[in-house]
């Protein structure tokens, strides 16, 4: 794994476009951007694993990955895959737990690491304000992942009745995440 | 408003991380929050309905399902006392997936979706302490959904369908948020 110092005006771009990030202030754009770290891994590295400590979060800007977690019998389970977009480590962090999952890279990716003390900052640059917009784009997230967990679960039952349909399997989420298929 | 507020200390133990708020911003978070009691049978919001509040629940209990061809209903949650529902589409405004049922007859907290903008418009200390509190919630829903999801996928009639320790084919994969250049 390798970090690298921000190419500022390009992470600050693909900001702009992304469908959440996208919709934050300038302001807490570029907090965020001083801030946060850009990480290259490589096939198979992992970004956060499972039992350890969660001290930030992060945002896939090139590459994908895949979330897996250890299963009772010490298999891996494949719980998501995440394509750039994706906003991840976000439940660990928001629990103040540890990480329940491990996310891998599954080629050459890039990802943006954002320190969770960020949420707690007391710096002068971060007011109510920015404080309240993160806070909300995290919510943002976690709804968005929750409504496409609502659907897969949905869609299980359906399929366990043997009425699933393909179209159950959409739409996408908008966020980067996508379900393993039932 | 209201003039009637519930009582705090019967609040603070309904939600304890409520402490943190100081008394001025508590008493503020509960004039704006409404005691609503609805009879077992009845329906706080159906699926596909514009969301209008989220409630939370002080005694009784609501299941939130999703209807399934044939009349029949699959459950999503089963909530009690001190649990939130209608919480996600308070956060992102986009219709309910799902119908919140009253099993047992319901005594509720109504934060209605044109208080919670106030709130948010003003950078009220409510605001940021709501989201943090529903930020919380969600992270440890999506952790709960994720087990649930797994066990389901280890019913018997879809764990062959669905290879645990496999990536999905990649035809399902498509890049949802195109990057940028940078």
């Amino acid at each position: 794994m390798s970090t690298e110092a921000l190419p500022v005006q390009s992470v600050g771009d693909t900001l702009k476009d992304h469908p959440l990030m996208g919709r934050v202030s300038p302001d807490l754009r570029e907090f965020l951007i001083e801030r946060a770290q850009v990480r290259e891994v490589g096939p198979a590295e992992a970004i956060c694993r499972e039992g350890f400590t969660a001290t930030a979060w992060f945002l896939m800007l090139a590459g994908e990955a895949r979330v897996t977690r250890t299963r009772p019998d010490g298999g891996q389970e494949v719980l998501a895959h995440l394509l750039p977009g994706a906003l991840f480590g976000l439940v660990g962090m928001l629990c103040g737990e540890r990480r329940a999952a491990t996310v891998a890279a599954t080629e050459d990716a890039k990802v943006l690491e954002m320190p969770a003390a960020l949420l707690r900052s007391e710096s002068d640059d971060f007011s109510p304000r920015l404080a309240l917009e993160l806070r909300e784009i995290l919510a943002l997230s976690m709804t968005s992942q929750l409504r496409t967990m609502n659907r897969r679960l949905y869609g299980l039952g359906r399929k366990l009745d043997g009425e699933a349909r393909e179209d159950e399997r959409g739409p996408e989420p908008v966020n980067g995440w996508l379900l393993p298929p039932p | 408003m209201n003039d009637v507020l519930f009582p705090t200390r019967q609040f603070l133990r309904l939600v304890p991380n409520a402490r943190r708020l100081p008394a001025e911003d508590l008493q503020a978070l509960l004039s704006r929050l409404i005691l609503v009691q609805v009879p077992a049978g009845a329906v706080l919001f159906v699926v596909d309905e514009e969301p209008d509040a989220a409630y939370l629940i002080v005694s009784g209990e609501v299941r939130v399902v999703r209807e399934v061809e044939g009349g029949e209903s699959l459950t999503l949650a089963c909530l009690r006392r001190g649990d939130v529902v209608g919480d996600m589409g308070l956060i992102d405004g986009r219709l309910r997936v799902a119908t919140a049922q009253v099993e047992e007859d319901l005594v509720a907290l109504r934060l209605e979706v044109t208080a919670y903008r106030m709130l948010k418009a003003d950078v009220h200390p409510v605001a940021d302490w709501l989201l943090e509190e529903i930020d919380r919630r969600l992270a440890m829903r999506i952790r709960k959904m994720f087990d649930r999801i797994s066990r389901l996928r280890e019913e018997p009639g879809l764990a062959a369908s669905a290879p645990r320790d496999e990536a999905p084919e990649s035809r399902w994969y498509s890049r949802i948020w195109p990057m940028g250049s940078g």
